[in-house]
């Protein structure tokens, strides 16, 4: 089946018109599956990492929001150990409006701003609500060994 | 190569008008050679002036804003403080909308200077000084000079203006006459150039203004049922109802959406793209211009209408216009740079930094007077540009603007919400069917009330008419699905079966 | 149909697996809660009622490849058991001899194989097999 008109304009403009620090480029045998890499937003811990993630859009998209998933791990108290992230825009604050772009950047600034209240990863988001310092310094750690070029 | 041939041969690629009210850069550069004639008379050759730099103490300039009477005061002075008693400084005041610049050859401590600056008025008031310590040995040398050049005392100048009670009476103010005639020259010709710029406006925007009523007569839409004019937001409706429709239906509306297509797309003069957005260089314009005309060659071909094709002709030679408004206001921006930078350098007379370049963030009436190289927050080809942007190409509709937002193609049949967003019917049914309550804009709970009294006919019509072609692909594309939903409805699945050719 | 990637494929199972699925008499989850390419699975089977594997609980090991799911995982008993696609030395489920992975297609996942491999137990030619003794591995 042909690529819906609304898909194939959003994947022209993440092409050609990046987000800043932020790469989205659809697999050649799936245009619905897309190889992003998100960069630590300055000031957090995440800084100067390169996180790599994969996004799908489902046969219902835009009714139903992309499926978005880090492959780079990542000590933050909204995404688990499979990567998996739990952003409200992601499950019931959906809206057809929102694009992939709006997407990734809500992502991006989700490592700006962790919300341990509404947790994941419930061992990190403890760990953050009882010590942000020492929980920061991990999440650095983890950043370095596994998130630089 | 030197500045003054570069310059020369930039203008020579500009029409005449330009090169008539060009920056006058030869003649500023010999009234350069006459300040350094009149300081060698002084006996303060610009090479004697160098070695009290070189040799005195370290210079700091410390710039102080007088708030109160709006005007910027910079006072550079000695760190050796009081130990050189004998200075001098080189001021350039701000008398009755002349730029004087003078000498002032002092014995007070440079540590007192700021402090009697703040009680003179604005009438007279320095704006600069640069304060030299002199070394004993060449005071002679001075003095024995300015016996023969008329000078002016400390309390001869306080007598011109009496409020200046404070000044030094020991003062030695030196005029500088050919200086003096440098800052005229040079303040007259940029308010002579702002002038040109400013009647350049003046005419660009009637022709553009009529170029867009020509436009919009050669664009009408071709359908009977059309509206005489569009005005959501065009200044060229009013003009278009006078006109007559094209005759037998012949339109050249959908030629002039893609040359205006291909316009936006160049992005010929701000590109708009996240990595490079912003104003582009002069070389980057002159690139995106021949790849909108190359894109363009094809398409302006099928224009019906003479009229459109003149009209298309004054189009291309408008942007080229703004490419050489804005070559003309680089080169001579880059002019001002050069000449005072030369100034500088020739007579080693430091100019101070608020007089080369205004300061936006305090927009005062006299600072701006006193900029040399105002640095508009607007260029004049940008405002052009802008001009372009909102004059011309809203005659023609673009499609963005009446597409549906969750299928990106156009919002055929436009279904306005309560909260006044509107999408296509087919994306609100799909949403009602998930029972999706929420505006995808706004989030206002106003999808499950939408009901068929939601159609936006006006909307509806104005799409039909502008956008016919497109209009009745979607309404075919909603057909074929509302089919292909039955059938899956039914159980039959298989799309091979319910695909009607 | 959009075609779903592997990732979100196994991300899908691994979420219906933890809800749990019908009567509980199957479930799997992956081996190590860090694998980030959820590649090697635990599954486990109750054996049904009225045959031989009658209360019996059967663990296997399920590893999907990058090929997942166009082609089926591979499959291999850790508990002992005598069924005719299963090899008696190291307990690998043979897959030509296996129905559900023989036929795999769109719409098989690990919750198909490990339901299809209860159903075999059950079935008239298996239900009797003689079985080694309970709670012995491989």
């Amino acid at each position: 089946m042909a690529l819906p008109k609304r898909i194939i304009k959003e994947t022209e403009r993440l092409v050609a018109d990046p987000a800043p620090g932020i790469t989205a480029a659809p697999h050649e045998d799936n245009l619905r599956y897309f190889d992003v890499t998100i960069q630590g937003p300055d000031g957090s811990p995440f800084q100067n990492g390169v996180f790599h993630l994969e996004l799908f859009l489902p046969e219902e998209y835009p009714m139903s929001p992309p499926k978005v998933r880090f492959l780079t791990k990542i000590y933050h108290p909204n995404i688990d150990k499979l990567g998996r992230i739990c952003l409200d825009i992601l499950k019931d604050k959906w809206s057809p409006a929102l694009q992939i772009r709006t997407v990734l950047l809500s992502i991006q600034a989700l490592l700006s701003a962790p919300n341990p209240d509404d947790p994941l990863a419930t061992d990190v988001a403890k760990h953050y609500k009882e010590n942000e310092k020492d929980a920061q310094r991990v999440s650095r750690e983890w950043t370095e060994k596994y998130a630089s070029q | 190569m030197h500045f003054s041939k570069t310059y020369a041969q930039l203008l020579l690629t500009l029409p005449p008008e330009f090169r008539n009210n060009a920056f006058e850069y030869r003649k500023l550069k010999q009234l350069i050679n006459q300040i350094v004639f009149e300081l060698d008379s002084l006996g303060l050759a610009p090479s004697f002036l160098r070695s009290l730099h070189d040799h005195g103490p370290e210079m700091v300039s410390r710039m102080s804003r007088n708030i109160t009477d709006g005007t910027l005061t910079v006072d550079s002075e000695s760190m050796s403080g009081a130990s050189h008693r004998q200075t001098i400084v080189y001021e350039i005041v701000w008398n009755s909308s002349v730029l004087q610049p003078r000498l002032r050859l002092s014995s007070s401590s440079p540590s007192d200077v700021p402090i009697h600056r703040n009680s003179i008025p604005s009438t007279i008031q320095p704006v600069c000084h640069v304060n030299l310590p002199i070394p004993e040995r060449s005071l002679s040398h001075i003095t024995q000079a300015l016996l023969h050049t008329p000078i002016i005392f400390g309390d001869e100048m306080s007598l011109i203006n009496h409020s200046m009670e404070s000044d030094q009476p020991d003062d030695l103010i030196i005029p500088l006459p050919s200086d003096m005639a440098f800052f005229q020259l040079l303040t007259s010709t940029l308010s002579s150039l702002s002038g040109y710029l400013n009647m350049l406006e003046q005419g660009f925007n009637p022709v553009l203004t009529t170029l867009a009523a020509s436009i919009s007569s050669a664009a009408r839409p071709a359908s009977s049922s059309a509206p005489r004019s569009f005005s959501p937001y065009s200044l060229a409706a009013d003009h278009s109802m006078s006109l007559c429709p094209g005759p037998g239906g012949k339109s050249d509306l959908c030629t002039w959406r893609e040359i205006f297509r291909l316009y936006v797309e160049a992005e010929v003069f701000e590109s708009v793209s996240e990595s490079t957005r912003g104003e582009r260089s002069i070389e980057e314009v002159e690139k995106h211009l021949e790849l909108f005309k190359g894109h363009v060659q094809e398409k302006k071909e099928y224009l019906v209408f003479p009229r459109s094709r003149e009209a298309f002709a004054v189009f291309l030679n408008l942007n080229l216009f703004i490419l050489n408004v804005k070559k003309f206001q680089l080169a001579n921006s880059e002019a001002t740079r050069k000449i005072l930078k030369k100034h500088t350098k020739r007579t080693t007379l430091p100019i101070p930094s608020c007089l080369q370049e205004r300061d936006a963030s305090t927009p005062t009436a006299s600072s701006c007077q006193l900029a040399l190289i105002t640095r508009p927050s607007k260029s004049l080809p940008r405002l052009l540009v802008q001009a372009i942007g909102e004059v011309l190409l809203p005659i023609i509709p673009h499609i963005d603007d009446y597409s549906c937002l969750i299928c990106a193609s156009i919002a055929f049949k436009p279904i306005r919400l309560c909260c006044g967003h509107f999408f296509c019917v087919r994306c609100l049914v799909k949403m009602q069917r998930r029972r999706m309550a929420d505006c995808p804009m706004c989030r206002a709970h106003t999808v499950l009330q939408a009901n068929p009294s939601n159609v936006d006919y006006g909307l509806l019509n104005l799409m039909a008419d502008w956008f016919p072609i497109e209009s009745r692909e979607k309404q075919h594309a909603n057909e074929r699905e509302v089919v292909q939903e039955q059938l899956e409805a039914l159980g039959i699945t298989d799309a091979r079966i319910c695909r009607i050719m | 149909m959009a075609k779903i990637p592997r990732n979100f494929r196994l991300l899908e199972e691994l979420e219906k697996g933890e809800k749990g699925i019908g009567d509980g008499s199957c479930s799997y989850g992956l081996e190590d809660g860090d694998d980030i390419m959820m590649s090697n699975w635990n599954g486990t089977i109750i054996g049904p009622g009225h045959t031989v594997h009658e209360n019996r609980i059967y663990s296997l090991k399920i590893h999907c490849d990058q090929s997942y799911p166009d082609k089926p995982p591979t499959v291999q008993f850790l508990s002992r058991v005598n069924l005719p696609f299963v090899n008696q030395t190291d307990g690998k489920v043979d897959p030509n001899k296996l129905n559900v992975l023989a036929q795999w297609g769109k719409d098989s996942s690990i919750e198909t194989v490990l339901v299809g491999i209860r159903r075999e137990m059950g079935s008239f030619n298996n239900r009797k097999l003689p079985q080694p003794p309970e709670g012995t591995t491989f």
